[in-house]
């Protein structure tokens, strides 16, 4: 069945269809669409939604309702993140399972509304401090940023660990027709065994009671927090990497993009292929973990890369470690919340060629 | 008797605003030009813009004036004052910036007696961002993220800033105006006038609250918003000085 | 079929609306179809302008950034945006707020020979209806009448859908109106 949404909703009915149990967040320019639907929503369903006073006080709230077991949800901007990553090392640190999504705009400092990628490294270099790492998620289309935000939940309580969706302001902001019924944009997360809920604070009714914290003073006791969560880490590398290759098989270069700016070298793609030129694209789906293996393993055949995002150079030094110097990396972007455009793309590529 | 003639404050850019028709910032900004115009103080004065409609206020005041992360202005202006005791440092905030995200700020910088003013422009609702709840947000009325109106149980009670940060030892004064007709703005300008006054004596924290018409973020017409402030908001935040010490 | 639209007006004229109707429009029809909505810093009368793509298969990029079909609302929006979105085949005018400019004129035809010009008095034949409220369902009646992006009856129908009974009204008897004159 066709529908059109707009991404911001998509979210929301991703969200909702999910499991949302309580949604905290700050207005910020472009995802206020956003707490308008829930506001309007969510009373109607029996869940809670309410608006905190400042996305510090949002995160926190999410840390609450993370400790009982329930599904929160924060949704913000740039510079309302910043603001979020105190708690969100406390949530990693205290394994507590929750959505953040980041609809991402220019910066720094106050920036602008428009879109941009301007926050790869805060997204997926931790943005906070300590040792961890928060599930990334980048959808490039209205059905998957449904489908993401549906399945993050369940993908947040099998590891017990924050997931944080970004997109940029051009994808929450635009409207677009999709198939409910196909299997698009799906994450398929698989339930090996049952989700451990025995942390979870609720009252001691009968039951030993329970502690959560992430203050560990004792003798190595924090190595030893911090070796369980690389383990945990390391079992996400393994079994999460989701990528997705386009016309990758022939190619002499490829695009490396995600979101919107896979969208736009997709199209730069056709029309070079249109051409007779060799060209595939690499998008990542998960940014952390990165596939690294998987577009190592390109290289085999092409041996030019050109990365094209909306900043100046971040998810570049990823791919850059993933060729590990078997191939070329080029780069093309935009800044300030400004497009990327498929011309450019194709100018870039075939000065490359 | 020559009349005198109405000019633009000097403190004021020849710029057009970008404010909504009916919007109160455009009478607030002018009553703060007028009076660092009337006190001779332009020359050492630095204002401090907040997040919301007001952000660009340094486009149309002729003095510094800095940003400040949301609800931070009186940390920054903290930190002006502190190193500059001999300049005027105000703060411009709104409701969102002022009591929502920015409470710490606001109660400790009152707390501190930091020397500086504050001009707190409450209208009840998130202009900027298309029209959401604030702190200050009547029980019972209706904003994008309160469609079915404020309820006490679920988002908490309207707060009044003056009435709470009298309390503190370290406010010296704080009174609250309107922008609604003549008499109210006139009032609120000398009201402004004292807070500036106190801080150019060195007397401590000063604060003036304005309510002010948004008409785009409640609404209404342009009139209707100024009636609304006038009758209804009036009631709850009663205008007049609460503290001149 | 492969159409690109970038649509631009001021703020008000129901720019971004008769954008929404021709999405929700090509859905009925079975295609795809994006949408991307601009608007310019100020939230009353400013700009508004957005980018439709209709389509038989996948849109890859929601970007207008060639557009086959470009229509103007406003004069600032004629001065605007013409240098940087050249239609190829298309470009309707809201001639009631337009004067038109030679030097836009060749440069345009310059960079697409077969450009066909609409010219359009919405606002005037809208105001003739009833109110000038109606005038992007005017011009939106005149693209359909003269491209077929998509069918008449589907805006027909998605009006009913959107719109309430009084409103649908006016908004029916504008495309009747057109459909008949124009």
């Amino acid at each position: 069945m066709k529908k059109i949404l707009q991404g911001n909703i998509a979210l929301c009915e991703g969200a909702i269809d999910g499991g949302l149990d309580a949604y905290y967040a700050y207005p910020i320019t472009p995802q206020n669409e956003v707490s308008a639907y829930f506001a309007e929503v969510l009373p109607k369903l029996g869940k809670v939604f309410l608006q905190a006073e400042s996305e510090l006080a949002a995160i926190n709230m999410v840390f609450g309702t993370a400790l009982t077991g329930k599904r929160a949800m924060t949704t913000s901007s740039s510079p309302g993140i910043s603001l979020m990553q105190e708690g969100i090392s406390y949530l990693c640190g205290c394994e507590l399972p929750c959505v953040i999504v980041n609809v991402m705009r220019g910066g720094p400092g106050l920036g602008n509304i428009s879109g941009s990628q301007q926050d790869y490294f805060q997204s997926t270099r931790g943005g906070g401090h300590g040792d961890y790492y928060t599930i990334v998620l980048a959808p490039f289309s209205v059905k998957e940023i449904y489908e993401f935000a549906k399945e993050s939940f369940l993908l947040a309580e099998k590891y017990r660990n924050p997931v944080l969706i970004i997109f940029d302001g051009y994808l929450g902001q635009m409207m677009e027709v999709f198939d409910t019924e196909s299997d698009e944009g799906k994450l398929n997360v698989k339930i090996d065994e049952p989700i451990d809920k025995s942390w979870v604070l609720d009252g001691t009714k009968n039951r030993p009671s329970r502690k959560i914290h992430s203050l560990l003073m004792a003798e190595g006791e924090l190595e030893k927090l911090n070796l369980k969560l690389k383990e945990k880490y390391d079992k996400i590398r393994r079994d999460e990497v989701r990528v997705k290759f386009y016309n990758v098989d022939d190619a002499e270069i490829c695009i490396v993009a995600y979101g919107m700016s896979a969208r736009v070298s997709l199209e730069a793609m056709n029309k070079l292929r249109k051409e007779g030129l060799k060209v595939g694209l690499i998008r990542p789906i998960t940014l952390w973990p990165f596939s690294y293996k998987e577009i190592k393993d390109v290289t085999k055949k092409a041996k030019k890369f050109l990365v094209v995002e909306m900043n100046l150079g971040q998810m570049i030094e990823d791919v850059k470690l993933a060729v590990k110097g078997e191939a070329q990396v080029y780069f093309y972007g935009r800044s300030g919340g400004s497009l990327v455009s498929s011309k450019e793309v194709i100018e870039n590529i075939k000065r490359i060629l | 008797m020559t009349p005198t003639k109405f000019v633009k404050p000097k403190s004021l850019k020849q710029t057009h605003h970008s404010y909504c028709p009916g919007c109160g910032h455009g009478i607030i900004h002018r009553l703060v030009a007028e009076v660092i115009d009337e006190l001779n103080i332009r020359e050492k004065t630095i204002g401090i813009a907040p997040v919301g409609c007001a952000v660009f206020a340094y486009d149309y005041w002729d003095f510094d004036v800095s940003e400040a992360p949301h609800g931070r202005p009186p940390a920054v202006a903290t930190g002006i004052k502190r190193v500059l005791p001999d300049r005027i440092v105000f703060t411009y905030q709104g409701d969102g910036d002022l009591a929502a995200i920015g409470t710490a700020e606001i109660i400790h910088a009152a707390n501190r007696s930091e020397n500086i003013t504050v001009i707190f422009v409450n209208n009840t609702v998130y202009g900027m961002t298309s029209g959401q709840m604030a702190p200050t947000t009547l029980l019972g009325q209706k904003t994008l993220t309160t469609p079915y109106g404020r309820e006490a149980n679920r988002d908490g009670y309207p707060l009044k800033v003056c009435e709470l940060l009298s309390v503190l030892d370290g406010t010296k004064f704080i009174a609250r105006g309107a922008v609604t007709n003549p008499k109210n703005v006139i009032q609120t300008k000398s009201y402004i006038k004292k807070a500036f006054i106190k801080q150019i004596e060195n007397k401590g924290f000063s604060l003036v609250e304005i309510l002010s018409m948004c008409p785009s973020g409640l609404h209404m017409t342009p009139l209707e918003a100024v009636k609304w402030v006038e009758e209804e908001l009036t009631k709850f935040f009663p205008l007049g000085v609460y503290k001149d010490v | 079929m492969y159409e690109e639209l970038f649509i631009a007006g001021s703020g008000g004229q129901g720019v971004l609306t008769l954008g929404k109707i021709l999405v929700y429009s090509a859905m009925e029809e079975g295609k795809f179809a994006t949408y991307y909505p601009s608007y310019g810093a100020e939230v009353r009368g400013g700009t508004a302008n957005c980018m439709v793509k209709i389509s038989d298969s996948f849109i890859y990029s929601p970007v207008v950034e060639e557009p086959t079909m470009v229509t103007i609302m406003n004069m600032p929006s004629y001065i605007k945006f013409l240098k940087k979105f050249i239609p190829q085949k298309f470009l309707f005018l809201n001639t009631t707020l337009i004067e038109e400019k030679t030097e836009i004129i060749e440069f345009l035809k310059s960079h697409a020979k077969n450009l066909e010009i609409v010219r359009v008095n919405a606002t005037e034949i809208a105001n003739k209806i009833g109110t000038t409220l109606v005038s992007n369902i005017v011009m939106l009646t005149t693209i359909v009448k003269r491209t077929n992006v998509v069918k008449i009856d589907s805006v027909r129908n998605i009006l009913s859908k959107i719109f309430s009974k009084k409103t649908l009204d006016i908004n029916l008897k504008a495309i009747d109106y057109v459909m008949a004159n124009v």
